[in-house]
């Protein structure tokens, strides 16, 4: 018996609400951190018109859903979908539920109360001040690896696709349209928003038409490519293959580079303008109408999914519990799962965002559980309706030809998936399913490219946030040489320059072309999911020394705590043992140092911890 | 009270330039299907290496380029104060 598109998502709609009504609602807000309508936020008592700003509960919904969603909820379950679609889906709407969005949820009001600091100041009341430094630390690089790494993703795809830079040069002056219409001339803010959103919706159709070119086209290249590989082959007497690869990346490297390094200064430096501006002039009004947009494209999957209700999911539900991922050994599910799916059940990088702008901008208590809970179950919506359904109603679809989608790359996966669940509800209203089919493969590559540009800035100015109170130590000591490190600009400048210095360098990974962050990058997933393992950790014990809340409701909060942080421990020891003798001898290096240094840190932290745990006990 | 008026002249300036160096960029952009320009890589057979051919960069992209920083920079530098409704709301 095949099961159908229609069972799937109307299980998932159902968790869904009964999550955020019974677990979010009723029991954290209500029970556990009690939420209180009329107790300041530290975005009114610590007002300064740059980060602290108090902004309306669904604009700051938008910033935190576009912010933490980045490329994770769609590149990890694609990759995921290795197992079938069964265990993932399984993965995402429990790990979501359960510990994603409740770490979600606590680390921004853990940070709420203690006036906006992030989730690693917070520790120092409860771990004391070591935990916090170090803790600090860890934020800090890796905040840095998310800025290099969101840079030269943006980069790579506004030179692949060239009509997501397009949409992004639109996008930008329309969000401070918005900004200036509602703020500034007081324009009703539905007026303003539909004034934007026609303007968008224009945009897109222009962005579709109008690519915008900085040298690289992919059409321009296959001349050469073929010539060149002929020479290789008869002249230098490779073989066909070989001569082709090397002619692919000699061409690649005269054209395709350096429309990469242009995009990444001009990336850098915007993330460093918007990353040091106020907060209510772009950011707010940009992920607002993000928000529209992210939310039509989770709709028209939401919708569409009800649309071809029976449409099977050809997929296997389960393939193999190990199946070959991670450097194409067997990657068993348990452990390695949070290492492989992040954003769309849980990721550490969420906490930063959290107790980091979201916390700063939070104009009521009441709010938070639309923006923290709620951003991470709208995650675990993209991760399950956009993603994991779609590829498995796209695998084996006739329609496509004998493509098969588990061949393509994670974000290949992805757009082929949500472009065939469109044309499919085009197809069955008498519209033509192929024009449909590459129109939404478009849009889903620009909406993916619009999470991650969002995530760019925001991790930009998490690393500024990071750095300050990082030297909170230095101002009695010295106030001016405090003054001029913690200074708004240059705590962004420090940032962005690191951060460019490992995305504009490039090098050559399998073949390929990537950033040189790539050197470190296998390990990032281990330290985002060991932060989110610290971050709950500290949070489940803020709710038990300083809320005081125990019983059955501590545990529903610590137990998850500690299974996440045995889970991401073990995986870091079995990527390490397993692994990493399997990855090119170029990233052994980086990713290992980094790797160990992470489980020296998760130990030493988890001693702090144990520690803070038994003083609250006594 | 000086520096704010240099400041907020620069501001609308940088607005004003900026609109126009988008507008320039968009128009050229959609008349000619695509903004910008693309290189073209071609195999020299004698010399048995690739060379290429073509720009970068073309006038509608750097208009569009520093249009965009100007129009980002530019309104922030010319209504760079806290707006009045956002302070009412704190006050309350």
């Amino acid at each position: 018996m095949s099961v159908v598109m229609i069972e799937i998502a109307i299980i998932v709609f159902i968790i869904y609400g009964i999550a955020y009504v019974f677990y979010g609602r009723e029991l954290l807000a209500r029970r556990v951190v009690k939420a209180d309508p009329n107790r300041p936020t530290p975005a009114i008592e610590r007002f300064d018109g740059v980060d602290y700003v108090p902004a309306n509960k669904y604009v700051l919904y938008g910033h935190h859903f576009a912010s933490i969603a980045g490329a994770g909820p769609i590149v990890g379950p694609a990759i995921a979908m290795a197992y079938g679609w069964f265990l993932p889906l399984i993965w995402v709407l429990f790990g979501n539920v359960f510990i994603g969005a409740v770490h979600d949820y606590l680390s921004l009001m853990a940070s709420v109360r203690y006036g906006g600091v992030s989730i690693a100041t917070v520790s120092e009341g409860l771990m004391g001040r070591k935990a916090r430094y170090i803790f600090l630390i860890y934020v800090y690089a890796a905040l840095i690896l998310v800025l290099a790494a969101f840079l030269s993703v943006a980069a790579v795809i506004f030179t692949n696709i060239p009509s997501a830079a397009t949409i992004a040069v639109i996008f930008m002056p329309l969000a401070l349209l918005l900004g200036l219409l509602a703020y500034r001339a007081g324009m009703d803010i539905r007026v303003a928003s539909a004034i934007s959103l026609v303007l968008i919706v224009l945009g897109f159709i222009y962005a579709y038409k109008v690519p915008f070119l900085l040298g690289y086209k992919s059409a321009a290249i296959t001349t050469a490519i073929k010539d060149y590989a002929s020479y290789l082959h008869q002249v230098k007497g490779l073989s066909m293959e070989a001569a082709e690869a090397q002619a692919k990346l000699a061409v690649m490297k005269a054209v395709w580079i350096p429309t990469y390094h242009w995009w990444v200064v001009i990336l850098a430096l915007y993330s460093f303008i918007a990353a040091g501006l106020p907060v209510w002039y772009l950011l707010q009004p940009r992920d607002y109408l993000n928000a529209y947009v992210l939310w039509a494209f989770v709709a028209i999957a939401g919708v569409s999914s009800l649309i071809v209700f029976n449409k099977p999911l050809r997929l296997p539900a389960y393939t193999s519990f190990s199946p070959k991922i991670f450097a194409g050994q067997p990657t068993p599910f348990w452990p390695a799962i949070p290492l492989i799916i992040a954003c769309g059940a849980l990721s550490g990088f969420h906490s930063l965002v959290s107790s980091g702008t979201s916390s700063k901008q939070l104009a009521n208590e009441m709010d938070a559980l639309l923006v923290g809970y709620g951003g991470m179950l709208t995650e675990g919506a993209v991760s399950s309706l956009a993603v994991i359904l779609p590829v498995s109603i796209a695998y084996g679809a006739p329609e496509l030809h004998g493509l098969n989608v588990l061949k393509l790359n994670a974000i290949g996966r992805f757009v082929t998936g949500y472009g065939y669940l469109v044309g499919s509800v085009a197809e069955r209203f008498g519209g033509n399913f192929a024009t449909a089919f590459n129109v939404f493969k478009v849009f889903a590559a620009i909406a993916l490219s619009m999470f991650i540009l969002t995530t760019l800035d925001t991790a930009t100015r998490l690393a500024r946030f990071s750095w300050q109170e990082l030297f909170d130590w230095l101002e009695p000591r010295s106030p001016a040489a405090h003054k001029v490190l913690t200074n708004r600009w240059v705590a962004t400048l420090i940032a962005v320059l690191v951060g460019a210095a490992m995305a504009f360098p490039t090098v050559v990974i399998g073949g390929k072309i990537y950033g040189a962050y790539r050197t470190v990058w296998p390990a990032f997933a281990g330290v985002n999911q060991l932060l989110a393992a610290l971050a709950l950790l500290t949070s489940a014990l803020w709710v038990y020394a300083a809320l005081k809340i125990r019983g059955g409701t501590a545990w529903l909060i610590l137990v998850p705590a500690f299974f996440l942080w045995i889970t991401v421990t073990i995986a870091l020891a079995w990527w390490m043992a397993v692994v990493m003798p399997h990855i090119p001898p170029v990233q052994v290096a980086g990713s290992g140092v980094l790797v160990a240094i992470s489980l020296a840190l998760d130990i030493l932290l988890i001693v702090l911890f144990t520690r803070g745990l038994l003083r609250a006990s006594k | 009270m000086g520096a704010l008026k240099a400041r907020e002249a620069l501001g609308a300036a940088l607005t004003i330039v900026g609109i126009v160096l988008l507008a320039y960029g968009f128009t050229v952009g959609g008349l000619h299907g695509h903004i910008g320009s693309s290189v073209k890589p071609v195999f020299n057979k004698e010399k048995g290496t690739i060379t290429v051919e073509g720009s970068e960069w073309a006038s509608d992209s750097i208009s569009l380029v520093l249009g965009w920083f100007f129009i980002i920079i530019g309104p922030a530098l010319w209504f760079g104060e806290v707006p009045t409704a956002l302070k009412a709301k704190v006050r309350r």
